[in-house]
């Protein structure tokens, strides 16, 4: 493991004091699955500074209002596979958390690090995106608001100043009409990375027409985004078999549009079958 | 590289340590207290063998620094139970041949019992999905699923 300075804030105020002082030789240390393994692969020679929030209490909360619902960074997933709230108000969360590495990672990997380390399989992104998610960003006496998919830029990279630190996730709930879809493909069941995943937000009115349509691919794109070709093919209509297998076609095509590679003929029937079963899913339809 | 203070409960006897900043829990466990049982794999958090228990939540002791850990209450296979008096998980690996070549064997009886401390009558598939983090390259996952309903049932 690299050689590094560790410091133990008790307030979030000198946790941001310290990233001010460090000017960005510190990284902050939540539940360690990421930084950890990066540190001790040697792959992080920069950081000569760790500051271990995992002490924090008041950034690990999860708290609902009448429309929202507010996330700390230091929630573990875990915690919010198991939470009424977010299982009722952002079911695809709840379930994007709950297929997470195994329950070791769960129990030790929080929200934050995932969207602060921004890998393009991130689980919990691609819901985070489809519920209009936007991070609060903070640094000494200043904070900022940034939509998720403005805050993530490629991969591993944000836009999270040196002197910043990740201070809530907040996004509207869905609403009790509001269907949603979470699909997966990995190698194995448990226990292993996402090649690919999808999360659907469908809304319709009282005769089945799509009103509202949201679909975030994970792991397909450099950034992670929404993809209106297949979001407008669903709009409007009430959605049957051909129309789900085109919407499906333009996340693929949203894919490849940045070229392919050597995975892309399996990946193309695969991220299509995935999104019409995550909208299939939404619209409670059963697939098999 | 700074040292730190951590006071850690570790099968309910107090230890006032200073580790390294960088010392993982897993090497604190076993260079520092010579609790061996906690085994190491991967490292990488993969496999699971070194998982123990820490305020109740089952982790990898791999990939948790003993400094985040001030404080905390930890549970390693050594804490199971004695030479003389077995735990009842440790009974039911014994006999339903749930070990083979045994290096899973300290992760699995920890995942279990993170298990059955939360769920103790778990269905078969909670079982599988709380064993899920450890791997056994013996393939000896049915035994090891028989032996922790085997101990749910005891312990009822």
């Amino acid at each position: 493991m690299l050689g590094f300075d560790l410091y133990r804030p008790r307030t979030l105020q000198e946790a941001l004091k310290l990233l001010a002082e460090f000017k960005g030789s510190a990284r902050v240390l939540a539940g360690g699955t990421d930084l950890l393994i990066s540190l001790r692969a040697r792959e992080r020679e920069d950081v000569k500074n760790i500051i271990d929030i995992t002490s924090l209490r008041v950034l690990d909360f999860i708290q609902e209002d009448d429309s929202r619902l507010r996330l700390g960074p230091l929630t573990a997933h875990a915690q919010i596979a198991d939470s009424p709230h977010i299982r009722q108000g952002a079911g695809l969360l709840a379930a994007a958390a709950a297929a997470i590495g195994s329950p070791q990672i769960r129990n030790r990997g929080t929200i934050g690090g995932n969207v602060v380390n921004a890998a393009v399989c991130a689980d919990t992104v691609p819901p985070l995106v489809a519920l209009g998610a936007s991070v609060k960003l903070e640094r000494m006496e200043e904070c900022r608001w940034l939509p998720l998919e403005e805050f993530i830029t490629g991969p591993n990279r944000t836009r999270l100043e040196a002197d910043e630190m990740l201070t809530e996730i907040a996004f509207a709930k869905l609403t009790a009409t509001a269907g949603w879809g979470f699909t997966r493909l990995a190698r194995r069941e448990a226990m292993a990375i996402a090649r690919m995943n999808v999360a659907v937000v469908l809304e319709r009115d009282s005769r089945g027409r799509v009103v509202t349509a949201r679909i975030a691919p994970g792991a397909v794109l450099a950034s992670p985004a929404r993809i209106p070709q297949a979001e407008n093919i669903l709009l409007g209509q009430c959605p049957d078999e051909a129309l789900i297998h085109q919407a499906g076609q333009a996340v693929a095509t949203a894919m490849t549009a940045s070229g392919s590679r050597w995975s892309t003929p399996y990946k193309e029937p695969a991220i299509i079958a995935l999104t019409e079963r995550a909208i299939k899913q939404a619209l409670e339809v059963e697939w098999r | 590289m700074n040292k730190l203070p951590v006071t850690l409960i570790v099968n309910g006897r107090e230890y006032k340590l200073t580790v390294d900043a960088n010392e993982r829990l897993l090497d604190t466990l076993r260079l520092q207290l010579r609790l061996t049982g906690t085994k190491e794999g991967c490292g990488v958090g993969e496999c699971g063998a070194c998982s123990v228990i820490l305020d109740g939540q089952l982790v990898n002791s791999c990939m948790v620094l003993t400094a985040q850990c001030d404080g905390a209450r930890v549970e390693t296979v050594e804490g199971l139970g004695t030479a003389t008096k077995l735990h009842p998980l440790q009974q039911a690996f014994i006999d339903y041949n749930a070990v083979q070549c045994g290096f899973c064997t300290p992760g699995m009886l920890m995942a279990a019992k993170a298990l059955l401390d939360k769920n103790p009558d778990p269905s078969e598939a909670e079982i599988r999905q709380g064993l899920s983090g450890v791997l056994c390259r013996c393939t000896g996952y049915k035994q090891i699923a028989d032996a922790v309903k085997a101990a749910a049932r005891e312990e009822k």
